[in-house]
């Protein structure tokens, strides 16, 4: 009687701790631990031609309309990618200008991250921010050909308000 | 086998009503017309009666007392009485280490899932540190604060560049916009930041100097 109760305990000690390493292996997997960071980044020429908002534009005309005053927009690129927090990501624009954007962290819904923007090898603008999560934050004004270059970054994470912070 | 050989045996019995119903009936009806078999039934009374007679009943008073003193003489001792009480409390400890053990381990797993989401509504509880602000308050999109007249700036961090990035309005709650800008810094003398709450946009304009 005694061994079967030594045994129940032991039985009981052991399911504990293994409940609790599998937890814990589960915690550090989970995708709210390493949560990836989508970033996309339109290029667009705007310019006063009067041919209206590009049909792959369509669904940013009113953003763009209520933005600015040009009559013409234009996509010149449009690159999506993915990346885990902490990692740059560089994307190639029009003119040799290069975007590099490294989400570094998460608070609340809003993800932090840091832009730079190149002009060959020289950096023009470098910013430290926090933009909403699906937000977009638009970087414009240099001339590209006949327009304006307008760089739109849209920043999207697939995680809860969560989980990691800068 | 005449009648009176089958009935004597079962005479004893029948005067003590033992037989089956059939055997009663058929010792009954034998009896009214068999007067040898009646008087041995008479003996048995006889005999009956006179055992009665010679049998004393014991007195009953204090039996149930006598019951009583063999029961207690027969309870365990106290030793063997506590020794008993600790291995049912040891029962039912082992029983609660148990229980406990496993309360134990589904509070460390409880933790272990919901550490991110504590530590997230405890930081988001907490008090922004100041940063600058992309967005004005207004709604309609207006030229905001990050506007400089001054030389292009480097993009080492300086003294004289601190000056020139976005005012720092740490009052405003970062919850309520959709973008913050923490550092600004730009080569263009004329930068503009600039948002539109409606469409969740926030500019920042780099006019070219042609």
């Amino acid at each position: 009687m005694v061994e079967s109760r030594r045994g129940t305990v032991a039985a009981a000690v052991t399911i504990a701790f293994a409940l609790a390493a599998a937890g814990r292996v589960w915690a550090g997997t989970s995708p709210e631990a390493t949560p990836k960071i989508g970033v996309r980044v339109d290029s667009m020429v705007a310019s006063d031609t009067h041919e209206g908002v590009d049909t792959q534009l369509t669904p940013m005309g009113p953003r763009l309309r209520s933005l600015f005053s040009y009559t013409t927009y234009h996509l010149v690129s449009h690159q999506e990618r993915q990346t885990p927090m902490g990692t740059e990501l560089s994307f190639d624009l029009p003119g040799g200008r290069i975007l590099h954007v490294e989400p570094h962290g998460i608070d609340g819904d809003m993800i932090a991250m840091e832009v730079v923007l190149f002009q060959g090898e020289r950096p023009v603008m470098s910013t430290d921010l926090k933009l909403r999560n699906h937000g977009v934050l638009i970087v414009g004004g240099p001339r590209y050909e006949q327009g304006m270059l307008i760089i739109s970054i849209g920043a999207d994470c697939r995680c809860p308000r969560t989980a990691q912070r800068e | 086998m005449n009648d009176c050989e089958q009935i004597a045996p079962l005479l004893g019995a029948f005067q003590d009503g033992e037989l089956e119903p059939r055997e009663m009936q058929d010792v009954a009806r034998h009896l009214a017309t068999c007067k040898t078999c009646e008087a041995e039934l008479g003996d048995y009374n006889m005999l009956g009666q006179q055992l009665r007679e010679v049998i004393t009943i014991p007195p009953l008073n204090g039996f149930a007392a006598g019951v009583n003193a063999r029961l207690d003489a027969m309870r365990p001792s106290l030793g063997e009485r506590i020794g008993a009480f600790f291995e049912a409390l040891n029962q039912r400890w082992a029983a609660a280490f148990a229980m406990v053990s496993m309360a134990g381990a589904v509070a460390v797993i409880t933790a272990l899932i919901l550490t991110p989401y504590l530590r997230n509504s405890m930081g988001s509880g907490a008090q922004p540190a100041p940063m600058a602000k992309a967005e004005p308050p207004a709604a309609a999109p207006s030229l905001a604060s990050a506007t400089t007249d001054e030389a292009p700036r480097s993009l080492m961090p300086t003294e004289e560049e601190s000056s020139q990035q976005l005012a720092s309005t740490p009052d405003l709650n970062p919850g309520d916009s959709h973008a913050v800008i923490k550092r600004l810094e730009s080569q263009v003398p004329t930068t503009a930041v600039w948002s539109e709450p409606e469409h969740g946009t926030t500019v920042i304009w780099l006019p070219s100097d042609k």
